[in-house]
């Protein structure tokens, strides 16, 4: 042992970043090789298409760049000289990637230097604690700097070769973009750092991917109602060719680009080498700071403190949730009221859970806007179809509203019921060791999915309804045909969560897949068979004279009895699966 | 002292997971009163005899009894009866503490009233009440090991099956669960845990069981165990490795040197 430790030399520091780096590309070979040959198969077409999508974007820039610089299409187009939004366009795009990158690596520093589990063992390796630091922020760069410049660097070089820049414009453009790339990543771990002092690391991700990817959607969602005008778009471009102030080290980049293409060598080394040097010392500063601060421990101080406990009766919160209604503790046994309780609280505190949630009111906001915009007129055709069709349309439209609601619930109760038992994760061993009969367990997550959608849906349903100036019997009967639906879908799902509960995961997202193809189908498929069966009868009386309240009132019937045995039947038939759950 | 009527009970339990055999025809006896302790190399099948008892596991073959009830035919009663703290204490990680207590109060049927006062109680026990309102994701290994063992008792079971429980406390944690185990056993219930410390299986335990490649080798007290080991092996250690073939991870030593 002691000869092992004579021979042992310090490596170097870009010798230890070039082995870890070497590590994640092993990994990354590793995870290929052992991937599903579906998945490799996916992997190799996602990089073909990648490389055919960067030939496709520097051909188009390449014409498109060469055509707006056309007399003719200045003419035709009567928006001016586009010299200088040309002149900016390097500046823009650059900033664009830097601050495309600041951003995206945020989330992915958390994980390497918080979530990721290994800065322990590499921090007590024998290499140099920088070289750890040094890789950890390429690797977070790198993914986003690929996708970045997909789109980025074809249409940069589109530029040179539209513009005959010289040939060290090309080089230049790719150095500048690495460096600014890890001078915004050196940015970005301290901002991780500083965020880590404050709030836990998985708060923060949690947080982060809430509200990211909700706002991503929503915007995406609401995208459909923008409609840009054509002084809108004039502003925009004027804007965009004025856009690079003078102080900004991201002009100088761009512009020592340019001048370097244009062959004034002078002015475009001059501004180079200042905004490159300065990016460089952005990036030391930033590394060996970030460095300092991980490794004093000055980032993880606020996992060391907890709030002083606030002085708590035991008795009094007992005895204030022994105040809660005698009928809902006779109506409703303690365990059930217990998980449906800790699910509730789960569900809300989670927000890896939440967006899972909010994606479907996002949705069904977007969807209630664009039906209250129709005023209840069936889209206009050009007149061709039987008179019994629009007639029959006409008598849907009336339940549009209805069927909308259907949609956010069904959304909602995919979500609610289907992974309620995959939910429990881990944990479910307190659930099994629980002295809990099957029916307890499965009426606790049957309310889990239920209550909160037949709550938020009815709601929805209730807003949409007044909007509409219904009749009270009109919201009424939409609240009951909704609430018994939804009670058969929540069971429908619920009995696939059982059958395809997943219960070994770490990351919520390993959950997808619980329902399976088959509860997909048969939860796409019962959905409107239900709304069927309950406005059929309805419409056809109307053909037949039949006053409407009657058709509504035996649609009711018929559906309600269709949905409580879509609802109750597959519970029953999953009580012995529930005894079996999590075994192996 | 023990009561007559074992409330822990295996009858020829096997357990396979296809060809392989976990457990194999295992059949042990605990006693109200006692501590019984369950010792085995990694992968001898202990965890898995613990599972088939605390109701995670179904048996192949083979009878399980917790206080009398079939594990199998009376699973609820069974379990009724039981608290259980595994090896990995995966909680749910945004229920604090305090909420993670009320609810496995509830879940058991406790008054509500006398879950919060026992909630109090265990959480002041294990030096948890300044943690209590903080959701258990936040907590160390060592505390999440305590909230679990907290939650186990919540409701003084009779019987209390444990797994590895004092892996990451520290010895003052490890003193008080050593005690607590110990006034269980003094008040009657059965205590069976598994644990690799033998000094701890040693000074606690009432008797001892020794598993080996899913099989029951040996099962006594330590002057039983004694006399089943060779001349000179006096301690738990040496009757342990003799028992379960140890002797080769002396070459492991001797490369090490």
């Amino acid at each position: 042992m002691t000869a092992l430790l004579n021979g042992f030399r310090q490596p170097g520091m870009w010798a230890s970043v070039w082995k870890l780096l070497r590590l994640q590309v092993a990994i990354s070979i590793n995870n290929f090789k052992r991937a599903k040959t579906s998945r490799k198969v996916g992997t190799i077409v996602l990089w073909l298409m990648a490389l055919i999508f960067l030939g496709f974007v520097l051909w188009g820039s390449i014409a498109l760049l060469r055509f707006i610089q056309t007399p003719e299409f200045i003419e035709a187009a009567e928006m001016g000289d586009f010299t200088g939004l040309l002149d900016n366009l390097p500046t823009l795009l650059l900033t664009a990637s830097t601050l495309g990158i600041l951003l995206t690596s945020f989330s992915v520093l958390l994980q390497g230097l918080y979530l990721s589990g290994d800065m322990d063992f590499l921090m007590s390796a024998p290499i140099p604690i920088r070289s750890i630091f040094i890789s950890k922020l390429i690797q977070a760069v790198l993914p986003n700097f690929l996708i970045s410049g997909l789109f980025i660097l074809p249409v940069l070089f589109g530029l040179g070769i539209s513009a005959n820049y010289n040939f060290l414009y090309y080089p230049l453009v790719l150095v500048s973009l690495i460096a600014l790339a890890l001078a915004a990543a050196g940015l970005s771990s301290l901002l991780v750092l500083v965020a880590a002092r404050f709030f836990p690391a998985r708060r923060v991700a949690e947080v982060l991917g809430f509200v990211v990817g909700t706002f991503f959607f929503a915007s995406s969602q609401m995208a459909r109602f923008m409609e840009v005008e054509e002084e809108q778009f004039d502003a925009a471009l004027s804007m965009a060719s004025r856009a690079a102030p003078v102080w900004s080290p991201l002009t100088w980049v761009g512009d020592g680009l340019v001048h370097i293409g244009q062959g004034n060598w002078l002015p475009g080394l001059g501004l180079l080498v200042l905004a490159l040097g300065l990016t460089c010392g952005i990036f030391y500063i930033a590394l060996v700071t970030a460095e300092r601060m991980y490794y004093t421990g000055w980032s993880s101080l606020q996992n060391n403190r907890r709030k002083k406990a606030r002085p708590t009766n035991g008795a009094k919160a007992a005895s204030a949730r022994s105040t809660q209604p005698n009928f809902i503790a006779r109506l409703v046994p303690a365990p059930v009221r217990a998980i449906v309780l800790k699910d509730l609280l789960l569900y809300r505190r989670d927000l890896r859970n939440a967006s899972q949630l909010v994606t479907p009111l996002i949705l069904g906001v977007v969807y209630a806007v664009g039906f209250l915009r129709t005023d209840n007129q069936i889209p206009m055709g050009r007149g061709e179809a039987p008179v019994i069709f629009e007639q029959i349309m006409e008598s849907l439209f009336l339940y549009g509203d209805v069927a909308l609601t259907l949609f956010l619930g069904w959304m909602l109760v995919a979500n609610l019921a289907g992974l309620g038992f995959s939910q429990e994760g881990k944990s479910y061993w307190m659930i099994k060791s629980a002295p809990l009969h099957p029916r307890t367990l499965i009426t606790a997550k049957f309310l889990v999915g239920y209550l909160p959608t037949l709550a938020v849906c009815g709601l929805y349903m209730l807003v949409l309804q007044i909007l509409k100036g219904s009749s009270l019997f009109s919201i009424l009967l939409s609240l009951a045909i909704v609430a018994l639906i939804l009670a058969g879908l929540t069971g429908i799902y619920l009995f696939f969560g059982i059958t395809g509960a997943k219960f070994d995961w770490d990351n919520p997202q390993k959950m997808n897949g619980t329902i399976g193809c088959l509860g997909n189908i048969v939860g796409m498929a019962i959905l409107p068979l239900l709304f069927g069966l309950y406005v059929g009868p309805a419409i056809v009386m109307a053909f037949f004279d039949v006053p409407v309240f009657l058709g509504q009132l035996a649609g009711l019937l018929l559906g309600g009895t269709a949905s409580l045995a879509a609802g109750l039947i597959p519970l029953r038939l999953a009580h012995s699966r529930v005894e079996r759950l999590n075994e192996a | 002292m023990t009561d007559a009527t074992p409330l822990i009970e295996t009858i020829d339990l096997v357990k396979s997971y296809g060809d392989k055999l976990a457990v194999d025809h295992v059949s042990f006896q605990v006693y109200g009163g006692e501590i019984f302790g369950f010792l085995g190399p990694n992968g001898a099948g202990k965890t898995t005899t613990i599972k088939t008892i605390v109701g995670l596991l179904r048996p192949t073959s083979g009878i399980v009894k917790v206080a009398g009830y079939d594990v199998v035919l009376e699973p609820v009663l069974a379990k009724a009866h039981s608290g259980y703290v595994p090896d990995e204490p995966n909680l749910y990680a945004k229920l604090t503490g305090r909420e993670l207590l009320r609810f496995v109060g509830d879940l058991y049927g406790l008054d509500s009233k006398q879950a919060a006062h026992r909630s109090e109680e265990l959480l002041r026990l294990f030096g948890l009440t300044e943690a209590a309102d903080e959701t258990t994701d936040s907590y160390s290994h060592g505390m999440k090991q305590k909230a679990s063992l907290a939650a186990a008792l919540v409701r003084d079971p009779k019987v209390l099956v444990l797994d590895e429980p004092t892996v990451g406390l520290d010895p003052k944690s490890a003193r008080l669960i050593k005690d607590l185990l110990r006034q269980m056993a003094g008040r009657g219930a059965a205590v069976m845990l598994s644990t690799h410390i033998l000094e701890i299986a040693q000074n606690m335990c009432d008797r001892i069981g020794i598993i080996n490649q899913g099989k029951l080798i040996a099962s006594g007290t330590m002057d039983e165990l004694r006399s089943l080991g060779q001349e000179g092996e006096s301690s738990l250690e040496d009757i342990f490795l003799g028992l379960t073939g140890g002797a080769e991870f002396a070459e492991i030593a001797e490369v090490l040197k």
